[in-house]
C-alpha cells in the first residue's frame, strides 16, 4: 500500500469517527487537497448530495452536502443557509449524519442574524501529507498527487480564503512584515482556522499555528500580493461600511462645528483650526475648485476639509477638550475606526471584523453627541 | 511492564498451576510459574478473573472488583425458562452466550418471538447484566438481545429490531442493543447502520463462551460513545438543569404572561424551549414550536411565509388532535396578517369550550426583528410589527393563546418603536435568559452523562470543567467531550481526574477559540452599545463603571447573558471571554 493510500484510509477512518462522535461536521476541502478530496469522498461511502438537492427526506444513515460555498456569497440574511440548517436539523433529528463539504472556510460565510448552519458543525481538518526528504512542496496533496505547481495552487487556496482573510493576511505580512511564525500572532482565530482548514497551516503540539511549509512562504507571499492586486470587485460590506463612516465624520463634524460656535460666536471658521491645519485646508479647498477663497475664514465649513485623523486631532485639542468625554473614547475611536477609514480612502479590502466595528462607533457616535 | 506468572497468581489468591491453566484456556502459553507474561497477557488473564484492577497500567485502583459481583440470581419462573430454551433451541448460539454471561453473574430474564410484523422468526431477549458491570458502564435496565438467522442482513431487520425495541413493554435500556445473525458482515453492516445515539453492539465474539470477550465488546463500544457532544437540542433524559428557569417559564404560559427567552448563541435555548414544549403539552395543550430561520429576512418581507408556516403547523397539531380547524383550514394560502389574526381567533374561541389552548413558540426572533432594524425610523417592513400586534391582540382577547419568544437578547421587547411603527411588544413581554449552568447543575450534568458512559468523574475534575467554561453549556460539554476523548479506552474503569481536564485544556482552548470569536462578532454585529462596554472593560477595566452608567440596558444583557460579572465592587469578564 502506498503511502498516499495509507493517508487516504487514515483519512476516511477519521472522518467517520468525528462523523460519528459529532453527527454534524464541516469540511474544508479546497485547492491543496485537490486529489485526495475526491479519493477520500469515494472512499467514505456516504451519499453526496449537492446543498441545492438536499432534502429532509434523505434515508442515507450518512450523508455529505457537497457544493456549499456556492451559499457563502448569499446576500445578508438570505434564506438559504436558513433553509439549509432546517433541513439538516431535521435529518440530524432522525439520526442522519451530515458531513458539509466546502472549499469556503467558515468565515467566508455571511454572518446570520441567529443560529448557524457553519458555526453549529464541528470542524474536522484534513492532514497534510508527510514531507518527503528534502521535498517541501510534497506535502500538499495538489502537488503530489494532482501534479499541480505550488504557485497555482497557492494562488487557488488564496482565492478560497475570502477578501476579509487576505486583508489580514496583508495586515500581517505586507504592513506589519512578519513571518511564517509571527503572522498568526496578528490573525484572529477564525482567520487561522481558516488557513489551517485550507491546508495552509497546521496545529500540532504545544497549541500553536505553524505554517505548512515555511520554505515556500515566500512563494505564498508573492501569490498573496498577486491575488490581492487582481481582485478588483468590492466586497459586499463596502456600501454599508462606506455609509456608516460617512454617518460617523459627519456627526464628529456636525459636534465640532456645534462647539466651535458656542466658543467663538461668528468667528468660529478662523479659530477652530490649530498650528498648520489652517494652511492645508485652505490649500485643499483651492486645488478642489475654491480659486477666490483667500482665508479659512471664507470656506462655508472648514472643518469639512480635515481628514478623519486631524478632525481627531481637532476634537482631543485643549480647545475642545474631547468634546468632555473621556479620553478612552477618542483613543479607542483613533484606534477602531481610523485603520478603517484609510482602508476605504486607499480602496483596500476590509477586515473580517471592520462592518461590526463601524457600526458600533456609529452607535456610540450618535449616542455620544445627540444632534 | 512484565510480571511473572507466580506473581499474579499471588495478586489472585490462587495458586501458580490455576493461573498456567486459565492462560491455556485463553490460548496463551506460560512454561511456568516464572514465565513473565506482557501486559497485554496479564491483563487479560486477571480479566478473565474478573479483576479489573489497572496494577499494570499504574497505581492500583481502591476498588478491585470481579465483573460478577452483584450477580443477579437466576430466573426460576417456568415460563421465562421455556422460552430461553425455546431461544436456544432456534438459536444454539444463545446458549453458548448464557453460559457467558452467567459467568459474569448477569442472566437472560426473557426470550420471545419478535412482535415485529414479518419478522417473527427475529428473537428478542432481555439480559440483566451483574451489578459490577451495569455500574461500570452506566446501565440500570435490563438490555435487549435481537437474534436474527438472516445470513445476509437487511438494514430492514436492523429497523425492525429498533422497533421491536421501542415496543417492549418492560423497563429496557431505550439506546442499547446487542444484535446477532449469521451475516459475516455483521459488525461492519451494523456499524454502518448505527447513528444518532443509539448503540448496537453486534455480537461478534472469537468464542461465545468467553466472558472476556463479552465485557471487552461492551467497553469498546459503550467507550466509543460521546455522550457529552450534543448536536441537536436535547430533552428529556438528555436534558439537564434549568429547573427554575423551566418552571418560570411554565407559570408565565399558564398565567398567560407572554414571555421572551434570552441567551447568547449555544446557551441551550432551543433545548430549553423543547423541553418546556415536553413539559406543557397536553391533551387540552397544544404547543407549537417553530424556528423562525428560514424565513427570508429584510428586505424581503418574511410575514407572509411566516403566517403559511404557523396555518400549517397549527392545522397539524389541531387535526392529529381532532380538534375544530375549519376557520384556519380554510384560509387562503397567500392569507394577510388580519386574515390569519380573525381565524385563528375564531379558532381558539370555537375550542375554548374543550379547555383546548394553544401555547406559540418562537425560536430566532432575530430573523424576523434583526436587532439592528428595530429602531429604524420609518421602513417598509410594518407587515412584522403588524404581525406582533395580532398575536398580541390574541392574547388580550383570548385566555386560551399566548406565545413565547426566543433570540439573542431582549431588544425586541425593549424599543419603543419596530420599523417605524409603535413596538406591540415594548415593555410588555416578560424576559427570561438562559445564563450558564450553576455549578450543581454543571456537576449532575457531568456525573449522569459520565454514568453513561461508564466514566467516572473525581470532584476536582468537576471543578475544573466548570472553571475552564464558567457553566456555558456548549462550552462545557464540548470540554467534557473533548477529555473523554483523551482518556485511554484498554482499561475496564475510566476515571476523568483534574490533569486530565487540564492536559486537553490548551489543545480544547485553540478549538473553540473559533466559536469564542464568532459568538463575540455576533454580539458586536448586532449588539453595538453591549460590544462598546466589553471592549471597555477589557482595556480600560477602571473606566468601565462610568460607561456603564450611561447604558444600564446594555449592562444589564451583558450581565444576563453571563458576559460580565460582578467582582465585588466593580465588573469583570467572566471565564468564558477569557478563552480570547
Amino acid at each position: 500500500m502506498t503511502d498516499i493510500q495509507r493517508h487516504i484510509d487514515k483519512t476516511t477512518e477519521a472522518l467517520h469517527e468525528r462523523l460519528r462522535r459529532h453527527k454534524l461536521i464541516f469540511v474544508q476541502a479546497g485547492a491543496v487537497f485537490e486529489g485526495l478530496d475526491m479519493r477520500v469522498l469515494e472512499a467514505t461511502r456516504a451519499v453526496l448530495i449537492d446543498a441545492q438537492a438536499l432534502t429532509a427526506h434523505e434515508e442515507a444513515p450518512q450523508v455529505i452536502v457537497t457544493g456549499l460555498e456556492a451559499l457563502a456569497d448569499s446576500p445578508p440574511g438570505s434564506a438559504s443557509l436558513g433553509e439549509l440548517r432546517q433541513i439538516v436539523s431535521d435529518l440530524l433529528g432522525r439520526g442522519v449524519e451530515v458531513c458539509l463539504w466546502s472549499s469556503a472556510p467558515r468565515i467566508a460565510y455571511v454572518p446570520m442574524p441567529g443560529s448557524s448552519l457553519i458555526d453549529d458543525a464541528s470542524q474536522f481538518f484534513m492532514q497534510l501529507l508527510p514531507e518527503l526528504e528534502g521535498d517541501p512542496e510534497s506535502v500538499y496533496p495538489a502537488v503530489r498527487i494532482s501534479s499541480v505547481a505550488v504557485e497555482d495552487m497557492f494562488a487557488r487556496a488564496i482565492t478560497e480564503l475570502g477578501m476579509s482573510v487576505l486583508a489580514s493576511l496583508d495586515r500581517a505580512i505586507f504592513d506589519g512584515q512578519m513571518d511564517h511564525e509571527t503572522m498568526f500572532g496578528l490573525l484572529d482565530p477564525r482567520e487561522s482556522e481558516a488557513l489551517r482548514g485550507a491546508g495552509l497551516a497546521f496545529c500540532e503540539d504545544r497549541a500553536r499555528y505553524e505554517f505548512a511549509s515555511p520554505r515556500r512562504f515566500n512563494e505564498f507571499r508573492s501569490q498573496l500580493a498577486n491575488v490581492l492586486a487582481s481582485e478588483v470587485h468590492p466586497q459586499g460590506e463596502l456600501s454599508e461600511i462606506s455609509q456608516d463612516l460617512w454617518l460617523i465624520e459627519r456627526t464628529l463634524r456636525r459636534a465640532v462645528r456645534s462647539a466651535a460656535v458656542d466658543a467663538f460666536g461668528q468667528t468660529w471658521r478662523g479659530q477652530v483650526l490649530h498650528g498648520d491645519l489652517n494652511a492645508k485646508v485652505l490649500t485643499r479647498a483651492m486645488v478642489d475648485g475654491a480659486v477666490a477663497v483667500k482665508s479659512v475664514r471664507e470656506l462655508r465649513d472648514p472643518i469639512e476639509w480635515l481628514s478623519l485623523g486631524e478632525l481627531l486631532e481637532v476634537i482631543t485639542s485643549t480647545t475642545f477638550n474631547g468634546l468632555d468625554l473621556q479620553p478612552l473614547v477618542w483613543t479607542k475611536f483613533g484606534q477602531d475606526v481610523l485603520p478603517i477609514r484609510n482602508r476605504l480612502s486607499h480602496m483596500r479590502h476590509f477586515k473580517h471584523g471592520d462592518r461590526g466595528t463601524v457600526k458600533m462607533w456609529v452607535s456610540q457616535v450618535e449616542r455620544l453627541l445627540p444632534a | 511492564m512484565p510480571v511473572r506468572v507466580h506473581e499474579l497468581a499471588k495478586q489472585l489468591g490462587v495458586p501458580s498451576a490455576d493461573v498456567l491453566g486459565k492462560l491455556r484456556d485463553l490460548g496463551e502459553y506460560a512454561k511456568s510459574a516464572s514465565s513473565t507474561l506482557t501486559d497485554n497477557v496479564a491483563t487479560r488473564l486477571l480479566t478473565a478473573y474478573g479483576d479489573v484492577g489497572d496494577r499494570l497500567s499504574g497505581a492500583p485502583t481502591p476498588r478491585v472488583l470481579g465483573w460478577n459481583t452483584g450477580a443477579v440470581r437466576a430466573p426460576s419462573h417456568e415460563d421465562v425458562l421455556r422460552n430461553v430454551s425455546r431461544l436456544k433451541q432456534d438459536f444454539p448460539i444463545a446458549g453458548q452466550h448464557q453460559h457467558a454471561l452467567s459467568q459474569l453473574g448477569s442472566q437472560f430474564f426473557y426470550a420471545g418471538s419478535c412482535k415485529v410484523q414479518s419478522f417473527d422468526d427475529c428473537y428478542v431477549a432481555l439480559v440483566r447484566f451483574s451489578g459490577a458491570i451495569e455500574s461500570a458502564f452506566g446501565l440500570t435496565r435490563e438490555v435487549m438481545f435481537f437474534y436474527s438467522r438472516h445470513r445476509d442482513l437487511q438494514i430492514r431487520t436492523f429497523k425492525a429490531a429498533q422497533k421491536a425495541l421501542a415496543g417492549l413493554q418492560r423497563e429496557v435500556t431505550p439506546d442499547v442493543m446487542f444484535f446477532w445473525s449469521p451475516d459475516p458482515r455483521l459488525r461492519e453492516k451494523v456499524d454502518d447502520w448505527s447513528t444518532g445515539g443509539f448503540l448496537t453492539i453486534p455480537l461478534v465474539l472469537a468464542d461465545p463462551e468467553d466472558p472476556v470477550g463479552f465485557v471487552s465488546l461492551l467497553r469498546d463500544y459503550t467507550y466509543s460513545r460521546d455522550l457529552f457532544y450534543e448536536t441537536t437540542p436535547v430533552r428529556g433524559d438528555r436534558f439537564f438543569g434549568r429547573r427554575k428557569l423551566l418552571q418560570a417559564l411554565k407559570d408565565d404560559i399558564q398565567n398567560q404572561r407572554v414571555t421572551g427567552l434570552y441567551g447568547l448563541r449555544k446557551a441551550g435555548k432551543t433545548s430549553v424551549l423543547s423541553q418546556l414544549a415536553g413539559m406543557v403539552e397536553s391533551p387540552t395543550t397544544v404547543v407549537v414550536l417553530r424556528d423562525l430561520e428560514s424565513l427570508p429576512s429584510p428586505p424581503d418581507d418574511p410575514v407572509p411565509d411566516l403566517v403559511k408556516d404557523l396555518r400549517s403547523d397549527i392545522l397539524e397539531q389541531f387535526q392529529s388532535r381532532k380538534l375544530r380547524t375549519k376557520e384556519l383550514g380554510d384560509l387562503p394560502a397567500d392569507a394577510s396578517v388580519s386574515d390569519f389574526k380573525r381565524a385563528l381567533q375564531k379558532l381558539l374561541r370555537a375550542n375554548a369550550k374543550r379547555d383546548i389552548r394553544l401555547v406559540l413558540l418562537l425560536d430566532e426572533i432575530e430573523y424576523l426583528t434583526p436587532s439592528d432594524r428595530i429602531d429604524i425610523h420609518e421602513g417598509n417592513m410594518a407587515s412584522v410589527a403588524q404581525f406582533l400586534g395580532a398575536l398580541r391582540s390574541l392574547v388580550q382577547e383570548n385566555s386560551n393563546f399566548t406565545f413565547v419568544l426566543s433570540g439573542l437578547t431582549s431588544a425586541i421587547t425593549e424599543s419603543g418603536r419596530l420599523y417605524g411603527r409603535p413596538n406591540p411588544l415594548f415593555s410588555w413581554a416578560k424576559s427570561n435568559f438562559v445564563s450558564p449552568f450553576e455549578r450543581h447543575e454543571a456537576d449532575e450534568l457531568a456525573l449522569a452523562v459520565g454514568r453513561r458512559m461508564g466514566i467516572g468523574i473525581s470532584p476536582d475534575a468537576l471543578e475544573a470543567l466548570y472553571e475552564a467554561t464558567g457553566g456555558h453549556a456548549f462550552l462545557y460539554r464540548h470540554l467534557a467531550s473533548n477529555v473523554v476523548h483523551r482518556l485511554p479506552v484498554d482499561v475496564f474503569h475510566r476515571q476523568m481526574d483534574r490533569v486530565d481536564v487540564l492536559r486537553a485544556l490548551e489543545d480544547w482552548r485553540l478549538l473553540v477559540a473559533g466559536h469564542m470569536q464568532e459568538m463575540l462578532d455576533h454580539v458586536r454585529r448586532y449588539y453595538p452599545d453591549e460590544s462598546f462596554l466589553l471592549e471597555v472593560l477589557e482595556s480600560n477595566s477602571d473606566d468601565f463603571e462610568e460607561f456603564a452608567k450611561d447604558l444600564p440596558s446594555a449592562l444589564g444583557h451583558l450581565l444576563n447573558l453571563g458576559l460580565v460579572e460582578r467582582s465585588g465592587r466593580g465588573f469583570e469578564l467572566t471565564p468564558v471571554l477569557q478563552l480570547l
